[in-house]
């Protein structure tokens, strides 16, 4: 019944592309001429050898580079000919031969690099020549920051990027990423991650390793991103990784270990101590209840919770090569127990890399990067833990604590088990007292009455008892074929292929309630496999003063998922803690999805005289994601620039270096959709039948639901961007950045949205509204220093943004309850002309007084759950009309200012990085520390009742989410070559790294992380902002070393 | 080098042949594209199925997913003189406002219940717009059994809303507003429900009791046509007692001898059309059974004072379904107890609709024709058969119309007859009024229809969709 279809064509046709051009290869002569050979040595100014300097006959393919001790060889044929060196951070430079046969070199460092190349998605452009907002970052130390993931090692390079630690789940989370703000209501909003050429999921972020990585570019506006089409809208992230260099094999080894800890809080540290002097303060008597909490003792739930952990990573790598072939292989282990109680997150990564040339004309390349994670997650959010205890609470029960059980209740409660609140409830304690003889003089009687705050299992368990357990292996693998055609063609094609495979085991155990009934296991297992093809003919001309560089392919891409998830209980014991020791299976699910995407693209690069330069791509992109009317999506981009300072009206400045005036403009689209029924986000314009069982004449039979509306008009979500700015260089590029500004509308937004039910059902996923963001960025880098023995540089960058809902069709102004699984139901509206994302609710006045609270010493810090209100519109009663928008989550205004210093053998940088201008709904000490009852709980009715409202719901829990940090510290030693020759050691550099030793944060602010936001369920970008608590911030102190050999 | 450019040129324009349609329609494998789905008979009997299991309502706590019948008895029961909640009306409580007539516009309940039903709608429309998939002898029997929950749906919907939007195809939510919106006479409604109803009645047969069937169409019809006769058609009482006489003489029902089994036993001689629940399954199963008990959450349709007294003062012994709670004492209806007492959560008792004896006195509804007494042999006969199974042997002599609309009480009490009864016995408003004052309650006129949801009428833009008075 059904077609068999041709799944894979597309992957067979690249395959065979590369048969083809292997064919090739052995139909292209080696074509040899007469030769003469020159030999040297490249040094830099301070007369170090360079090794790795590229060097190739000018107009020609041939080309070498310099060995370990910076000498070369290389066969010219004409005697007239020019050398070409260049090195990345140098100047390069043209030699003539003119018949020598011996040449010395010395480079100059170009401190401005602007000879630096950058890789722009499906081809490589000189930094010089850029008319787009691409930021590049070279991984010079970054893998000696004691990062987990890739991810958070960027916070704070790149300008207009903000990578926020939101997650609630300790390490190996990942963070959010926003590239120039949010552009997508439906939750699709991180940049796509591109690893050598191909796109891969962002979850690569976890495993990739740090030491394997050479730069990072990030394409930032839609012209630059628009190469990408349907998934550049919200930014690229592309990662190069290293190659191997000709020379002899050449070892390195970089390893750091040592210790974090999480931030606390002060407004979580308290003690019993604390309650009865408030207690006294308040009643002048300490209530009974409160008296026997003071026998149980004083527990820092807080200081248990976050218990701190350590951090080891070791890395080694082999990388060298010859004239035709490179290798590059390395092996790494990384182990974080994360700052949390039970997270922790173990990575293990490989990677080999071949580059060969087959001949002057062909040459192949393998990858292959396999690489396994397992991460246990810390699943409770801290205010969770926050909630259930108490500084009365003891961990486990000891023999003193077992005295003050109720025995009745609980009998069979031994040392060492987990002590619950409610173990306490209703006890009479006896306090002998004495007279001046020491002689018993009577009893006094302390009754605990109902002491618990919840009838739950205690805090530790909740925690000790579950797990939740990711383990993923991904491998990724790569060929490529290039073939040069002639000087001005060269053909490429190659193919990618990822793989995953998730198992995700949940188990919580009999113990993690307070009943053992509760105990079940949930296994998820899910597989990705993912292949990418390319095929691309490049078209290189220099000619009279005109540089062009074309390139015209075609790229598949499929996709398939599996799914399978299984969920049960029926356990007496823990002996067997997954689903195998279920005895009842009561879910069972799975899916199989499928997408697929072809792309037509081509560009046009294009520069005169240097100065004046125009760059312009198209691409086309048909997904299988989207219905027949809308399958095929254009996204075109064109950008110009002009290299002012190349004009003679300015060269010869002496305060101008450089100057480029540009300007961008492109289209891209966002085909991210998230639903909660995952196999519908791959076909979201299908009208889906589910299968199900329903009753029928007593017995159940297969029937198959309809679960939504057909759409087959449902397209991409788009976003068009213009990008002007401006880069320049002053004091011959002693300062040097540029400043630009962006506005990005993204439109056709996917949403869920509430239709009228006669159609059936009560939402339908539509294109709807339109949001804007823009802003400025500037980035500066200053040498200040540039002598041989101490060098100093600064780097600041910084963006704004401010992001604005245009359109919102007929749901403008529709307020959203997200549930976050209590009745802690917060409020958000979208609203045209406010953020996409607003906090709602009424406007906090003043407390209830301490005698009308009905518990007055329940809630942390004594606040009541209820305040009192602003009636804003003065009509004498508080409803619904006097709630307003209390503030958002975006940030107004991100920096980061980076210091280097060289001073002889020791270097140091530092990082600050700064937030302002977001707020934060923060829940985490909302309900705090239940103390007591309290002795004179009151049932009182508060007066002006009516203008109480709960506090969750006000503007008294939105805080000032901004914060400073000094994000990285890095202190290096650099050893002396003479002292490692005897150990055959090339180099050797010992350092201290730490992050977040300082971290400032708004006054008003009472959590444990300004910016953790709890995502995903009912939490979208509509919905931004909530925090419960979250994952402390991390402060982090290690030491390590880089040994080359 | 020309070679070179044609092989290119080979692959790249293989590779834009290979684009074309197929690729980028990748086969889903772990559902089923409705689109493509009704191909022929098999695809009509699965989908015919969806429409029950739409009708069944999902099993959820929450008032989120499609609740339908399983909730009808808040909108029904509850508004009667028969049922409330265990802790007694609250204006304030979407659970607890059916019972003082103070229903919100924002009810839960009320939205949820209107959603579920255009969702049975949309399934029964979803069958009858791919018929042409059906063999020439099957294909009656779909439109039968689509065009029976279709008009049950409407009837439902007419009597509790009035006017009601009437989409009859499948309607998109782009281009159909103005059928979305559109509140649709009561009379055109009818007019639609007997036309269904009569295709049902011509197409199908006998062989189900919780799928449609000949008798369930001609009782329901024969229900409507009582309704439309109480507003005045004085016609169609002999339309009714015509349909009614055709099930009685069919000889395929009668009363079971036991009063408790008709809801223990399922599907027996006495049902005509039940909405199936299998339980422990929480896709199959119901959980009213554990809501309307002393298990529930919310304890609803717990047994008034005013219905106790007449079980009392009649000296029902049959049909006195009361149960004290183990918890305070209050009383419970034990009609509907769970068959599956070790979880609850999951009941399967079967919802039952229509059955014989509700048919029976029906009978004698149409030969009244809303006169006050008949003393036909035949109408009492069939009146003597109901109430002799309850304990009651003595003969009647005649039947006033207050004996018959107590009598209906009695029989059919918690099965979401009591209000439709009343207002077609034209007693709603002074019984409900009476009712009301002896509650707290605040009953006016207007309550005897639902308001429309707030939310359809928020969504209803220019349509401006009207509320029903009084709301």
């Amino acid at each position: 019944m059904k077609k068999n279809l041709p799944r894979f064509k597309i992957l067979r046709i690249a395959i065979g592309s590369l048969i083809v051009l292997f064919g090739l290869t052995g139909l292209t002569p080696d074509l040899q001429a007469q030769n003469q050979v020159i030999t040297g040595t490249v040094v830099s100014e301070d007369g170090e050898a360079l090794p790795g300097v590229a060097i190739r006959v000018q107009n020609t393919t041939t080309g070498t580079v310099t060995d370990v001790d910076g000498k070369f060889s290389i066969e010219i044929v004409e005697e007239d000919a020019a050398l070409v060196f260049s090195y990345v951070g140098f100047k390069p430079q043209i030699i003539l031969v003119s018949g020598r046969t011996n040449l010395n070199i010395t480079l100059e460092e170009d401190i401005t690099q602007l000879s630096e190349v950058v890789v722009i998605g499906y081809g490589t452009q000189k930094k010089s020549h850029l008319t787009g907002a691409i930021s590049k970052v070279t991984n010079e130390n970054l893998e000696q920051l004691p990062f987990a993931r890739v991810d958070d090692a960027l916070v704070g390079q790149v300008s207009g990027v903000q990578i926020s630690s939101t997650s609630e789940e300790g390490v190996g989370s990942d963070p959010t990423i926003l590239v120039r703000g949010v552009g997508s209501i439906n939750g699709g909003s991180g940049p796509l991650l591109v690893i050598d050429g191909a796109p891969v999921d962002s979850e690569f972020f976890g495993n990739i390793d740090m030491n394997d990585i050479e730069s990072f570019e990030i394409l930032k506006d839609a012209a630059s991103a628009a190469i990408f089409g349907s998934r550049g809208a919200n930014g690229v992230i592309m990662i190069t990784t290293k190659e191997g260099k000709e020379g002899g094999v050449k070892f390195t080894y970089n390893g750091f270990a040592g210790y974090q800890e999480g931030y606390k809080s002060e407004y979580f540290q308290t003690s019993i101590n604390d309650h009865v002097a408030f207690e006294l303060a308040n009643n002048e008597f300490v209530s009974d209840g409160t008296r026997i909490k003071q026998l149980l003792g004083d527990t820092d739930w807080e200081d248990i919770v976050i218990d701190g952990g350590y951090v080891t990573s070791h890395s080694l790598s082999a990388r060298g090569g010859s004239q035709r072939t490179k290798y590059s292989t390395s092996l790494s282990y990384l182990h974080d127990e994360g700052v949390l109680l039970i997270d922790d997150f173990k990575k293990y990564n490989f990677k080999a890399r071949v580059d060969t040339k087959v001949s002057d004309k062909f040459s192949l390349g393998f990858n292959i990067n396999p690489s396994y994670t397992k991460r246990r997650r810390y699943t409770d959010a801290l205010r969770q833990m926050v909630r259930q205890s108490a500084p009365w609470l003891p961990e486990r029960h000891t023999a003193r604590t077992l005295q003050f059980v109720n025995s009745d209740d609980f009998p069979d409660l031994q040392v060492g088990d987990y002590v619950w609140q409610s173990h306490f409830d209703d006890v009479t304690v006896r306090d002998v007292f004495f007279d001046d003889n020491g002689n018993i003089a009577g009893f006094n009687e302390f009754e605990s009455g109902s002491i618990s705050n919840t009838g739950n299992a205690g805090p530790l368990q909740r925690i000790l008892e579950r797990e939740t357990i990711d383990e993923r292996l991904k491998v990724y693998g790569n060929v490529k074929a290039n073939y040069k055609i002639n000087d001005d063609f060269s053909l490429k094609s190659n193919i990618t292929v990822t793989f995953q495979d998730l198992l995700q085991t949940v188990y919580r155990g009999t113990e993690s309630t307070n009943f053992a009934g509760d105990a079940l296991a949930r296994e998820r297992n899910q597989s990705r496999l993912r292949f990418v093809e390319n095929l691309f003919v490049n078209y290189s001309k220099d000619f009279l003063g005109h540089e062009i560089d074309a390139v015209l392919g075609v790229a598949g891409e499929q996709e398939i998922d599996r799914t399978t998830e299984f969920e049960g209980n029926g356990f007496t014991n823990d002996d067997i803690p997954r689903i195998e020791g279920a005895t009842n299976i009561f879910l069972r699910e799975g899916y199989t999805r499928e997408r697929r995407l072809i792309s037509f693209i081509g560009r046009v690069n294009y520069a005169f005289k240097d100065r004046y330069l125009a760059s312009v791509s198209v691409r086309r992109d048909g997904s299988s994601i989207f219905g027949s009317n809308t399958k095929y999506g254009n996204f075109p981009a064109f950008s110009l620039g002009w290299r002012v300072s190349e004009e003679g009206f300015l060269s010869g400045s002496s305060v101008l270096s450089n100057l480029k005036i540009r300007a961008s403009y492109g289209v891209t689209g966002n085909d991210n959709v998230n639903l909660p029924i995952p196999v519908q986000e791959f076909y979201p314009y299908l009208p889906i039948l589910r299968s199900e069982p329903t009753a029928v004449e007593g017995g159940t039979a297969q029937t198959f639901n309809p679960i939504n509306i057909a759409n087959n008009n449902l397209r991409w979500e788009r976003s068009i961007e213009i990008n002007p700015g401006i880069d320049f260089g002053l004091f011959d590029n002693r300062i040097n950045g540029s400043i630009e500004y962006y506005r990005r509308t993204s439109d056709d937004l996917l949403l869920d949205v509430p239709v009228s039910s006669t159609t059936g059902f009560t939402t339908s996923f539509l294109n709807i509204g339109e949001v804007r963001n823009e802003g400025i960025e500037v980035n500066f880098k200053t040498f200040n220093m540039n002598r041989s023995n101490f060098k100093w540089s600064t780097n600041f960058i910084a963006s704004t943004n401010e992001n604005t809902l245009t359109d919102f069709g007929d749901a403008d102004g529709t307020v959203f309850t997200p549930s976050d699984g209590s009745d802690r139901n917060t409020e958000w509206i979208a609203s045209v002309g406010n953020p996409i994302s607003n906090f709602y609710g009424f406007v906090y006045e003043s407390d209830v007084p301490i005698e009308f609270r009905a518990r007055p010493f329940e809630i942390i810090g004594s606040k009541s759950q209820e305040v009192y209100v602003k009636d804003l519109n003065g009509d004498g009663i508080i409803n619904d009309d006097d709630r307003t928008i209390l503030g958002n989550a975006y940030p107004e205004f991100i920096w980061s200012i980076t210091n280097e210093f060289t001073i002889g053998r020791f270097d140091v940088s530092f990082m600050f990085q700064g937030s302002h201008g977001a707020e934060t709904r923060n829940i985490a000490d909302l309900e705090g520390f239940s103390l007591s009852l309290g002795a004179n709980a009151t049932t009182a009715e508060a007066p002006r009742s009516e203008f109480l409202r709960p506090r969750v719901l006000t503007s008294d829990i939105i805080q000032d989410a901004s914060f400073v940090a000094l994000r990285n510290l890095n202190i290096g030693y650099t050893l002396p070559g003479n002292i490692l020759e005897q150990f055959k050691i090339q180099s050797a550099r010992v350092y201290a790294s730490a992050s977040n030793l300082l971290y400032f944060h708004a006054d008003n602010f009472t959590g444990w992380n300004p910016e953790s936001i709890r995502q995903g369920g009912d939490f979208t970008p509509i919905t931004y902002g909530y925090n419960r608590g979250g994952s402390p911030i991390v402060r982090k102190v290690v030491l390590g070393v880089n040994i080359n050999f | 080098m020309k070679a070179i450019f044609s092989k290119t040129l080979v692959i790249f324009s293989v590779i834009v042949i290979s684009s074309c349609d197929d690729y980028l329609e990748p086969e889903p494998i772990s559902f089923i594209s409705q689109e493509f789905f009704f191909a022929d008979d098999d695809d009509l009997d699965v989908g015919i199925l969806n429409i029950y299991d739409g009708l069944q309502g999902d099993n959820d706590q929450q008032i989120v997913d499609f609740r339908s019948t399983q909730i009808e008895y808040m909108l029904t029961e509850m508004r009667s003189d028969n049922a409330r909640a265990r802790g007694g009306g609250d204006a304030t409580s979407d659970f607890q406002q059916f019972e003082v007539y103070e229903v919100n516009t924002n009810n839960i309940i009320v939205q949820n219940y209107y959603e579920s039903m255009y969702n049975v709608i949309f399934r029964a429309n979803l069958i009858l717009d791919n018929l042409d998939a059906a063999t020439e002898e099957r294909r009656g029997a779909f439109e039968g059994e689509a065009k029976f929950v279709r008009a049950y749906v409407y009837f439902q919907l007419v009597r509790l809303f009035g006017p009601v939007p009437m989409p009859l195809r499948v309607i998109s939510p782009d281009d159909d507003a103005a059928i979305a919106f559109t509140r649709v006479a009561t009379d055109v409604v009818y007019a639609q429900i007997i036309e269904d109803l009569q295709v049902a009645v011509e197409n199908l047969d006998n062989q189900f009791k919780t799928r449609a069937s000949k008798a369930a169409a001609q009782a329901l019809l024969a229900k409507v046509y009582l309704t439309l006769a109480a507003d005045g058609q004085m016609a169609l009482y002999e339309e009714a007692r015509l349909l009614c006489d055709e099930i009685i003489t069919s000889g395929e029902y009668e009363l079971m001898n036991d009063y408790g089994e008709i809801f223990t036993i399922e599907k027996n001689d006495e049902i005509i059309f039940a909405i199936d629940y299998i339980e422990n399954n929480e896709l199959t199963s119901q959980n009213f059974s554990w809501e309307t008990s002393d298990l529930g959450d919310r304890r609803l349709n717990y047994t008034t004072e005013n219905i106790r007294s007449v079980w009392d003062v009649r000296e029902e012994t049959v049909r006195d379904v009361r149960l004290a709670s183990i918890i305070d004492g209050q009383f419970m209806n034990t009609k509907y107890s769970t068959n599956n007492p070790t979880g609850p959560l999951q009941s399967g008792n079967d919802w039952i609709v229509l059955r014989y004896a509700d048919v029976l006195l029906m009978y004698v509804e149409a030969v009244l024709a809303g006169g006050s007494v008949t003393n036909n042999a035949t109408a009492i006969s069939y009146y003597d058969a109901v109430r002799s199974r309850a304990g009651f042997l003595l003969p009647s002599l005649s039947i006033t119309k207050a004996e018959l609309l107590e009598e209906r009480r009695m029989e059919l009490s918690f099965e979401n007859q009591r209000l439709f009864d009343l207002i077609r016995f034209n007693e709603a408003i002074n019984v409900l009024s009476a009712h009301a004052d002896a509650t707290g309650g605040q009953f006016q006129n207007t309550d005897l229809l639902l308001p429309i949801p707030q939310n359809e009428r928020n969504l209803s833009g220019d349509f401006n969709m009207p509320q029903n008075p009084g709301y």
